[in-house]
């Protein structure tokens, strides 16, 4: 015999709904939730539409053959490369440049190479901040710093400090998102010797288009990601054509790192930042969770650029520390190494000015039990 | 005959007058006599430091805790009564009965007197205090902590460890009195569970405070989302369904406030009392 029912999932426990056609009101047999057969129906009759939809429209791929182009015979005549003994960076400078020490591993070291071609860059983003800037800054950042080790400051090279142009892909792109959420209103009240909290649950289906433009990606396996993501933003409207000319003076890494290769960490990023934008469109509610989300993205492009960073790697305890700074806007991020005597001091310090504090008010909230 | 009738007459005149002018000086006798015993503080009717109307202990508890009780009252000179009534007297609340009890039971104790009045039909207990002991177990903090000591017993109904350690109570507020000049507050007592618990929020914060100036060594991050890359205006909002689909209810009932302390405290007596 033929069964009329349809099978649905519930919402509250995902569980499989036994769901007769025409009735008013289902109840779940594991979570015991009961349901409103209407918007039961019309619940997943939308998220089925929204669903196919979604499935229709297929995920474009970034199209990253138009980044970058070919270098002219002279521009390619003007770089060399260097290959770093010790960590094996390959990194590119005009031919007056003469570095002295590796920016990665500040090993001493370099032997100019013939410069190897390269795409070229689409866009160059300038230095605007001097060396002298971007020592200050750094030694502004230490400042503050309650565990940094005497003998670290003491001893830092920050005069070891080297310019680079760093490569990124920067990707612009449409998308297409849809997301349910669970959202709840929450209704407290008080009667003579209650008190009642009514919960409405809801899901919430949203979908809707954005556009991303030029979120950037480091196309250096040696510069870590972290890094490169943590001295973001940078102002694009400064940002020009590339030119060589900008070039001088500086040294340059060279792409390691192909766009095809860089999309996912710009995908991983639009996704999020499609879901939050989705979830401040769920208003009205005292609390919302994304449930599930989909985003396709509709067209994707790439552009290779070069970004300015000052850069300082210094050791201490054997350690290499690396420190960088936007050149653009003058950021600066690192991890600086802590002093483990220190670190024990201030919180044995802050044990002993919080004992006192909490055992009187223990002792006061005790006394009131 | 005539001259013995004259004497009587005469003899009654005399006495008559005599007593006459005595009947004023008499008065004035008994009058003062009144007035200096209404000076004098009232000498209290003689019981024993237990009485159990309400026969909730058996002689031998009574007997124990007699000697208990005078032990601890030639300790501190004070005088200390435990009196159990089956019930209050009409209008008459607990601490205006403890009060009364004192008074004409247990009052002029060398260093106070206290008693501790229990009705066992209204189950009201009452602490009752005179001036002097007042100083030394004071109203509030004192009774109160006084209270924590023997209440559970009392409302567990195990009388004679209830009436022991009330008087183990008060033999600990007076000897800290005798000993410091101050009266016993057991909120400055050393607590061992607030110990523990500082101890615990205290490693927590001290852990969590070198956790985070580690943490402000480093401003290294990854990012998750690409929000400032969003291009301004280009956000469509293309469908927007919300859905009701059911209502939870959780009923919490409200705490009752089974405090039901009471004080009958005037300008001569203190204490604080209850429900047990």
């Amino acid at each position: 015999m033929a069964s009329n029912s349809v099978a649905y999932k519930c919402p509250n426990c995902s569980a499989p709904l036994d769901f007769k056609p025409g009735t008013q009101k289902i109840t779940c047999d594991y979570c015991g939730t009961e349901l409103d057969a209407a918007a039961l129906e019309d619940l997943f009759a939308k998220k089925e539409a929204m669903a196919a939809e979604a499935a229709d429209k297929q995920d474009e791929k970034w199209d990253t053959k138009v980044a970058g182009g070919d270098w002219t015979a002279e521009e390619a005549a003007a770089f060399k490369t260097f290959v770093c003994e010790s960590c094996g960076a390959e990194i590119v400078a005009d031919g007056n440049t003469m570095a002295t020490e590796c920016c990665y591993c500040g090993h001493a070291v370099m032997i100019p190479q013939r410069f190897d071609g390269m795409l070229r860059p689409d866009y160059i983003i300038p230095f605007k901040k001097t060396k002298e800037e971007a020592k200050a800054a750094l030694k502004e950042f230490y400042d503050g710093k309650w565990l940094l080790p005497s003998l670290f400051k003491s001893q830092n090279r920050i005069e070891a400090i080297q310019a680079m142009y760093v490569p990124f892909w920067l990707f612009d792109s449409d998308v297409d998102a849809y997301a349910t959420f669970k959202a709840e209103k929450v209704r407290v009240y008080e009667t003579s010797d209650e008190q009642v909290t009514e919960t409405s649950h809801y899901r919430c289906l949203r979908s809707g288009s954005m556009s991303f433009a030029k979120i950037p990606v480091d196309g250096s396996e040696k510069m870590a990601d972290d890094y490169m993501e943590s001295i973001e933003p940078f102002d694009y409207s400064e940002m020009v054509p590339f030119s060589n000319a900008y070039m001088t003076g500086f040294l340059a890494d060279k792409y390691d790192v192909d766009a095809e290769t860089s999309a996912p960490r710009a995908d991983t990023r639009v996704r999020q930042s499609a879901i939050d934008v989705l979830t401040e469109t769920v208003e009205g509610f005292d609390s919302c969770s994304c449930e599930e989300a989909t985003v396709k993205k509709q067209a994707g492009n790439v552009v290779y650029a070069m970004a300015p960073v000052w850069i300082v790697t210094t050791r201490y305890e054997g350690q290499p520390y690396t420190f960088m700074m936007n050149g653009q806007t003058g950021k600066v991020v690192g991890s600086l190494p802590y002093d483990q005597k220190k670190s024990l001091f201030y919180a044995a310090l802050a044990f002993a000015v919080t004992l006192p504090i909490v055992y009187y008010v223990a002792k006061f909230i005790l006394s009131l039990c | 005959m005539k001259k013995l009738m004259i004497h009587l007459a005469l003899a009654v005149v005399c006495i008559a007058m005599v007593l006459g002018s005595a009947a004023p000086v008499m008065a004035a006798a008994q009058q003062a006599q009144v007035e200096q015993k209404a000076a004098r503080p009232a000498k209290p009717e003689t019981v024993g430091p237990v009485v159990d109307q309400a026969k909730i202990l058996t002689q031998a508890q009574v007997g124990k805790l007699t000697e208990k009780i005078k032990a601890v009252e030639e300790k501190h000179q004070v005088k200390i009564g435990i009196y159990i009534m089956q019930s209050l007297p009409a209008g008459m609340v607990a601490g205006k009965m403890a009060n009364n009890v004192l008074d004409k039971y247990y009052a002029n104790g060398q260093n106070g007197s206290i008693v501790l009045l229990l009705a066992m039909g209204s189950r009201d207990w009452y602490i009752s205090t005179d001036n002097t002991m007042r100083q030394r177990i004071v109203d509030g903090v004192g009774i109160d902590g006084l209270k924590e000591m023997f209440l559970e017993d009392l409302s567990d109904g195990n009388y004679a460890e209830s009436f022991g350690a009330f008087v183990d109570g008060v033999d600990k507020y007076l000897a800290y009195y005798e000993e410091t000049g101050e009266p016993y507050d057991p909120a400055e007592e050393f607590s061992w569970v607030a110990a523990v618990v500082a101890v615990l929020v205290a490693l927590v914060f001290g852990w969590g405070f070198r956790e985070y100036l580690i943490s402000c060594m480093s401003n290294v991050a990854p990012a998750a989302e690409a929000s400032a890359y969003l291009k301004q205006g280009s956000f469509q909002l293309a469908q927007s369904h919300d859905n009701y689909l059911y209502t939870t209810v959780t009923r919490v009932a409200k705490s009752k406030d089974n405090d039901s302390s009471s004080s009958s405290s005037d300008s001569s007596h203190g204490g604080g009392g209850g429900k047990f």
